[in-house]
Formats: structure tokens, C-alpha cells, sequence
């Protein structure tokens, strides 16, 4: 072979091999390659280490274009879904609907079921330091668009059944109080942070996202417009029972709110929830360039607080002078909130008290405050009060709501008779409880108001439960969560119990998961819960179902009646 | 004459082996976007020569019923409702990224095509997007916002302009089919760059260190086989 052969196949050779994966694979050294380093440390910015606890990120344009893509994906074929569900609706009979609506509602409490898991999954990744900050701050901006789409779809569930009959839907198997107590569900994933995490990762708005991790996750996001959210999650710690009272617990639940900035934090509303152990509270913030509203659950026992939901915003041109209407805040400042308890109310404005205000229970003024803005007063026999003040152009408002541990001994043998017949009254109680961020499920109750004859009735009785039958409207909310019996709660979190249905259960203890937990069906073991506390199980065709737990020296039971054909026929 | 010819025949094989290697590499682009043909989730970046781009999300969805074909009929009709948010959020990402790259870049011509396909909708929401790409001599470079931290949930697809081959890129392609350079989804693709360059300057083509290795090969082949020749006579 000659030298001058050889060389010139070799070079031949070399090329045949080495030009097409090296023309794919080439060197990074171009022009675009050196932006993108510079880019890189710009864009994303961040002192997080896997070892801190803290860490701040900032969402890059790349992360926020893959976050566009797939919420926008979402979004497209919802809109799809949405818009095949609603010729099928229009298309259909009664019974039809019905049945749509009964479908279309388990189709999404399962879509949001795995959502709130998702979430579960990936704050547990970040936790053990599995996901870094900015994948869990990017994965929970897309579960948070996903959970949008489902939230308003459940809107629209709703809106739908609202022009059903009752009985019908009933049939049909549509356990509307499941629906609504999935949108209460989604709050984690629809709160004040997940949406500004959203918004960041979708460009929508540009901040700084500070995530924090220990016991529990902190999520503050401080977008550039002045738009403030902070919120806080971990397993609720207590037994469910409650030690702390209900004034102590408010007193956390204010101490925790932001004070940096001039305004005032009013409490709208607050809750004692004794099927979960915990005390609800819902805030406002008036301030002279700030709004702001925020939600605090404080365990019954422990007084810790566990979720924590605060949202500030610079005030819009066209939002009142807050200084012609600052709100009265009335606090309790003695006595345990209970039905026929007698406490001491205290009206401040700005931090100071406030005398000579009227202060009216129920639609009575049962007096005035006096110079300390106190005024001592004996609460009504009813598990929800409303407590009103108003001083000239000035107003504020207290809603109160118990349910003690009587009403759910008696609530539970009662709820066994009466749970499958009345379940829309579930509906309409927990909705009130649930806020949907953009007025939705208001829009749902005045909807309500302007159907048909038939969704007038059923109004009309939901209003009349809730109104003068609160025990029986507590009983129905036994449905999906039962602590009555043991110490663990069941509750169904997708599928709608019947007989023979398929439904996955979740077992909790004072508002933590349990795993591992022995679960029996009509006296037959039938596995345990995983570790997200859950476990999918298919009833028995039977009329009685008796739901048994088991996890070390805790247990629980539930029971479910069906009614059967005939006796569906007689309610009808 | 006997003698010459291996050499000669050597010299046509290296010859005719660096035009169908380089041919390989600078074929022409197909006209069809991609966009228009794929139906799989992607995202899809169909370049221009002036370094804007048609940018498509490509969403499909299964028809199960009638009720879902007739959705899409309305759908097809009125495609408004899928563009809003789309638009909205994706000039901001734009916005940010000009002022990262210091290129105006702008969001505009947003639109959404419906059509089924073998019982799969496929739905196409796109926009222009102006300078996506940076512009310099006969090369077009792809880098932001796909060089911060892009991890496409769907295969992403660049196309560039016809007469334009992939002359360098930062990722390995997954495929590169009918003229477009694709990357799987789930890909991480932080520290993105890729160029394409037209035909018409082939040492662009393939990678700088590679083709100057290539030239001095055969000119010290060629060379040595000369001064061999001269010492042999």
C-alpha cells in the first residue's frame, strides 16, 4: 500500500466517521453560548443550598416558558373538555344531565385529588432535599394553573346542577358536597402564594420568591408591582381536640399577621371546625396605600398554627379613602365563644377603643360599648352568630361559628339516616365556608337565586337547613369526614360512595395522614393505607357499608347507608 | 500511468467522500414547517431569516364522542378563547428576554388552528416572535429564553429557514428528520446555543476545529504524496 493511498483513505475515513455526530455535537463556543452564561447568572440568581433551610430564587425565562406551555396545554384542552361537556348538557334530558353532572363532578373531585397528591409529592421532595427550590416553585406555579382550570370547572359543575332537580341528581349519584369540599381541597394549590408563584413562573409579574423549609414550607413572594403574599403549610400537630381557647387562639393568629405596614388588620370571620380540631380565622387589612386579606388555622390543642394564607396589594386609585371608613375591629377579649356563652366584647378602631357603639347580635342591638370599648354580652343558642358594629360611616362585623361535641355524637348516629337523602344541603353549607378567590361560587349563589322553580326550591331549603336546622346541616356534613367514632377520621377523596362503586379513602388523625392504617370493609380486611394515608377500595353491593381503621392504638369507623331504588322513588 | 492511477483513485475516493460527508451536512431544508405537520405535543420554533420566528404549541387532544368533535367544530370556528392568556404571557417572556439579550423582541399575529386527524384533535396556538433569533453574517444563533433553564414538557422543534443546516449546537439533537433539529421532552436545556448557517459557506457547517483538521490532513496528504513522487523519480 502506498503511503500517499494510505494517508488520503485515513483522512477519508476520519471525516466518514467523525463529521455527522461532530457537525451535530458541536462546541459551545459562539456567540449565543457566551450570552447565555452571562444570562445564566443573571437570570438565575440564587443563594440556595440543598443544606439551608432558606433559600431565594427568582424564576428565569426559560422556566417561565416551559411554565406558559404547560399551563396554556391545560388550559387548551379544558376548554375543549369544557366546550364537549356543555353540547352534550345542552343536548341532553333531565336525567341525562343528571347523570353528566353526577360524571363530570367525580371526573374532576379525582383530577383535584391527584393535584393535592401531586403537591403532597412534591413538597415532601423538597423537604428531603430530593427537588431543588426553583423545581418546586416552578411545580407548584403549574399545579396551581392546573388546579385553576379544575377549580372553575367545578364552578361550572355547580352552576349546572343548580338547574337540576334535586332528585334527579340524586339518582344520579352527584354528591355535591363532595364537589364543593374539593374546592376547599384545592386551596393549597389555589391560595394567595401558589397563584403569585404562578404568576411569576408564567411572566404575568417579576419578584423575588423565598421559599423556606423546616417544619413546614413558607412560601413569600414579593412581586415588583408591590404585591405581597406570604403562606405557610405542615401537617396539623393536636389530637383534634381542643384545649386552647378560642380568644388565645385568635390572639396567635393575630400576632402572626405582617405589621410592616401602616393599616389595620380586621378579623372577618372566625370558625371553630370541630370535625378537624382547629380554629379558623379570616382577616382584612385596610391601610392607607395597602389591602390585604388573610386566612390563619390554629390547632384546637397544641395553639400552633399550622396553614397560613396571607395576601397584601398596593390599594387601586379607585378603592375608597380608607381614612373616611376605617373598619371597627371587635375582638373577644374574655369568656370562651360557645352558643349561650356570655363573653366580653372589645370594638377598637386603629388600635384604639371605641365607646358609645351600638353593638347588634343577630338583628338585635343588645347594647353599647363603653369607655374602654368593651361591652360584655350573652351569645345566642345558635352555631353561627353574627356580631355587628357601626360608628357613623365606620363598620365592622365578627362571624362566629361552633358546633360542639355533643351535636357530633348525636350528629353521627343521625347522619347514618339522613346523609344520601339531603347531601345538597352539605353543598351549601360547607360552599360558605370554602371562598373562591375570584368571587366565583358567589356568583354561584346568585345564580342560584335566578333558576328555575325547581333550583328555587332547593334553595329554598338549603337556606331554611342552614338557617334553622343547623344541627341536621352539621349531621350532613359528617358525610365525607366521621371522628365521631375513634379517633381517626375516613374520608372519601374520590369516587362517590354507593354500592359497588370503587372509592379511595384517607385516613387522617387531627389533620395528619396515616399510613400504614388496617382498613376493614363490612368486617373484611381488605389492606392499608399508603403513605399518603390513602387506600382505593371497592364497597360491597350492599345497602350498609361499615367502614373500620386501625393504626396502632388509634381506630376509627364510618358507616354508609345507600338508599336503595324504591325509596329514591318515594323522595322523588 | 499505472502507477498514478491508485493515487488518483485514492484522491477521487477522499474527494467524492468529503462531498457526500459535507453533502450530508448542507442539504436542503424542506419547505413544510413543522408545525403544520406534526401531531404530538411539541413546542415548535420555525426560524426566518431575519431572526424572527413563528413560535406554535402544539396541544392534542383524543376525541372520544361526537360531543368532543362537535367541541372541536366550535372551536375551529371561534379559536379566540384559546389565545388570550397565551398571548398575554408569552410577550412577557418576550419582554424579559429583550431585556436580557438587549434585542427588541415583540409578541404578535396570535392564533389558534383546530383540525382532527384519525380521531385526534390537534390544536395549534402560535405566534410571530420577532429577533428570537440573533442575526450575524449568514448565521442564525437560537439561545434565550432557552438557554435559561428551558425544560419543555413536549418535544421541541426549531426549523430553520430553507437554505439554513445546523451548524453547532449546545444540546445533542434527538433527531434531526426533514430539515428540523428536535429534542425530547423533558430535557434539560440550560445553557442552550444553536446555529444555523446557510450552504453557502461550507466551512460553517461543521464544527471549526474538526474542518481545519480535515483541510490540513489533505494538504499534507497531498503534499506528502507529491514529495514522494518527486523523490521517486
Amino acid at each position: 500500500m502506498r503511503a500517499t493511498q494510505l494517508i488520503a483513505v485515513l483522512v477519508a475515513l476520519s471525516l466518514v466517521v467523525g463529521s455527522v455526530p461532530a457537525a451535530a455535537v458541536a462546541s459551545t463556543a459562539t456567540t449565543g453560548a457566551a450570552e447565555t452564561a452571562q444570562l445564566q447568572t443573571n437570570s438565575t440568581g440564587t443563594n440556595q443550598s440543598e443544606t439551608n433551610q432558606s433559600a431565594s430564587v427568582r424564576a428565569s425565562t426559560g422556566q417561565q416558558l416551559s411554565t406558559v406551555l404547560a399551563v396554556t396545554d391545560d388550559e387548551v384542552k379544558s376548554a375543549v373538555e369544557e366546550s364537549s361537556v356543555e353540547a352534550l348538557f345542552a343536548a341532553a334530558a333531565e336525567t341525562e344531565r343528571a347523570e353528566l353532572i353526577a360524571s363530570r363532578g367525580s371526573t374532576l373531585r379525582e383530577r383535584a385529588a391527584g393535584l393535592v397528591a401531586d403537591r403532597r409529592a412534591a413538597t415532601a421532595a423538597y423537604e428531603n432535599g430530593t427537588l431543588s427550590t426553583a423545581d418546586y416553585a416552578q411545580r407548584v406555579a403549574v399545579l396551581s394553573g392546573q388546579a385553576a382550570t379544575v377549580s372553575n370547572a367545578i364552578t361550572r359543575v355547580q352552576q349546572r346542577a343548580v338547574t337540576v332537580s334535586a332528585a334527579e341528581l340524586e339518582a344520579a349519584g352527584y354528591d355535591a358536597a363532595a364537589v364543593a369540599d374539593t374546592q376547599d381541597r384545592l386551596r393549597s394549590l389555589t391560595g394567595a402564594s401558589s397563584r403569585a408563584l404562578l404568576d411569576q413562573y408564567t411572566a404575568v409579574s417579576n419578584g423575588e420568591i423565598n421559599i423556606e423549609r423546616g417544619n413546614g414550607v413558607e412560601i413569600e413572594v414579593e412581586s415588583e408591582d408591590g404585591e405581597q403574599s406570604r403562606s405557610f403549610e405542615r401537617p396539623q400537630p393536636g389530637d383534634g381536640s381542643f384545649v386552647v381557647e378560642m380568644n388565645d387562639a385568635q390572639a396567635t393568629a393575630e400576632a402572626a399577621l405582617s405589621t410592616d405596614t401602616d393599616g389595620e388588620w380586621t378579623l372577618e370571620e372566625a370558625k371553630r371546625k370541630p370535625e378537624y380540631g382547629f380554629y379558623e380565622f379570616e382577616f382584612v387589612f385596610e391601610g392607607p396605600t395597602r389591602t390585604g386579606e388573610a386566612e390563619v388555622d390554629v390547632d384546637g390543642q397544641t395553639g400552633e398554627i399550622f396553614a397560613f394564607e396571607e395576601e397584601l396589594e398596593p390599594r387601586d386609585d379607585d378603592d375608597e379613602e380608607p381614612e373616611d371608613n376605617t373598619r371597627l375591629l371587635i375582638s373577644v377579649v374574655d369568656g370562651e365563644p360557645a352558643p349561650g356563652a356570655t363573653v366580653t366584647l372589645q370594638v377598637t378602631a386603629t388600635g384604639d377603643p371605641v365607646s358609645g357603639v351600638d353593638v347588634e347580635v343577630g338583628d338585635s342591638v343588645v347594647g353599647t360599648t363603653d369607655d374602654d370599648g368593651r361591652l360584655t354580652v350573652t351569645l345566642p343558642d345558635d352555631k353561627e352568630v353574627d356580631i355587628e358594629v357601626e360608628d357613623g360611616e365606620r363598620d365592622g362585623e365578627l362571624e362566629l361559628e361552633f358546633a360542639d361535641e355533643e351535636d357530633e355524637e348525636s350528629e353521627d348516629e343521625e347522619s347514618q339516616e339522613s346523609e344520601d337523602e339531603e347531601g345538597e344541603e352539605r353543598e351549601d353549607e360547607e360552599s360558605q365556608e370554602s371562598e373562591d378567590e375570584e368571587g366565583e361560587e358567589r356568583e354561584d349563589e346568585e345564580s342560584q337565586e335566578s333558576e328555575d322553580e325547581e333550583g328555587e326550591e332547593r334553595e329554598d331549603e338549603e337556606n331554611e337547613t342552614d338557617e334553622q336546622d343547623e344541627s341536621e346541616a352539621e349531621t350532613e356534613a359528617e358525610d365525607e369526614i366521621a371522628t365521631a367514632d375513634g379517633d381517626l377520621a375516613i374520608s372519601v377523596v374520590s369516587g362517590d360512595p354507593a354500592p359497588d362503586a370503587t372509592v379511595t379513602l384517607e385516613v387522617s388523625q387531627g389533620g395528619q395522614l396515616v399510613a400504614d392504617a388496617t382498613v376493614t370493609v363490612n368486617g373484611e380486611q381488605v389492606g392499608s393505607t399508603n403513605g399518603n394515608g390513602q387506600l382505593t377500595v371497592t364497597f360491597p353491593d350492599d345497602e350498609d357499608v361499615e367502614i373500620s381503621v386501625e393504626s396502632g392504638d388509634s381506630d376509627g369507623d364510618r358507616d354508609f347507608e345507600f338508599d336503595t331504588d324504591e325509596s329514591d322513588e318515594e323522595d322523588a | 500511468m499505472s502507477g498514478r492511477r491508485p493515487r488518483v483513485l485514492a484522491l477521487v475516493v477522499t474527494l467524492a467522500v468529503l462531498a457526500a460527508a459535507g453533502g450530508s451536512a448542507i442539504g436542503p431544508a424542506s419547505a413544510t414547517t413543522a408545525a403544520d405537520t406534526l401531531s404530538e405535543p411539541a413546542f415548535v420554533v420555525d426560524l426566518q431569516p431575519d431572526g424572527d420566528a413563528t413560535v406554535s404549541l402544539v396541544v392534542t387532544y383524543d376525541l372520544a364522542d361526537d360531543a368532543d368533535q362537535q367541541a372541536f367544530e366550535q372551536l375551529r370556528a371561534d379559536p379566540s378563547n384559546l389565545t388570550g392568556k397565551f398571548e398575554q404571557r408569552l410577550s412577557q417572556v418576550a419582554a424579559r428576554t429583550a431585556t436580557d439579550t438587549g434585542r427588541e423582541m415583540a409578541i404578535s399575529d396570535v392564533g389558534a388552528t383546530v383540525e382532527t386527524s384519525d380521531g385526534v384533535g390537534v390544536i395549534r396556538v402560535s405566534a410571530e416572535w420577532s429577533n428570537l433569533a440573533s442575526v450575524s453574517g449568514n448565521e442564525l444563533t437560537l439561545t434565550e429564553p432557552f438557554a435559561s433553564e428551558f425544560q419543555p414538557d413536549r418535544l421541541f422543534v426549531v426549523t430553520p429557514p430553507e437554505g439554513y443546516q445546523l451548524a453547532d449546537s449546545s444540546h445533542e439533537p434527538a433527531d434531526r428528520t426533514d430539515g428540523t433539529t428536535q429534542w425530547t421532552s423533558g430535557m434539560d436545556l440550560s445553557g442552550f446555543s444553536t446555529t444555523f448557517a446557510t450552504s453557502g459557506v461550507s466551512s460553517e457547517t461543521l464544527p471549526t476545529p474538526l474542518s481545519t483538521l480535515l483541510a490540513l490532513g489533505l494538504v499534507s496528504a497531498l503534499g506528502y504524496a507529491g514529495h514522494h513522487r518527486l523523490q521517486q523519480q
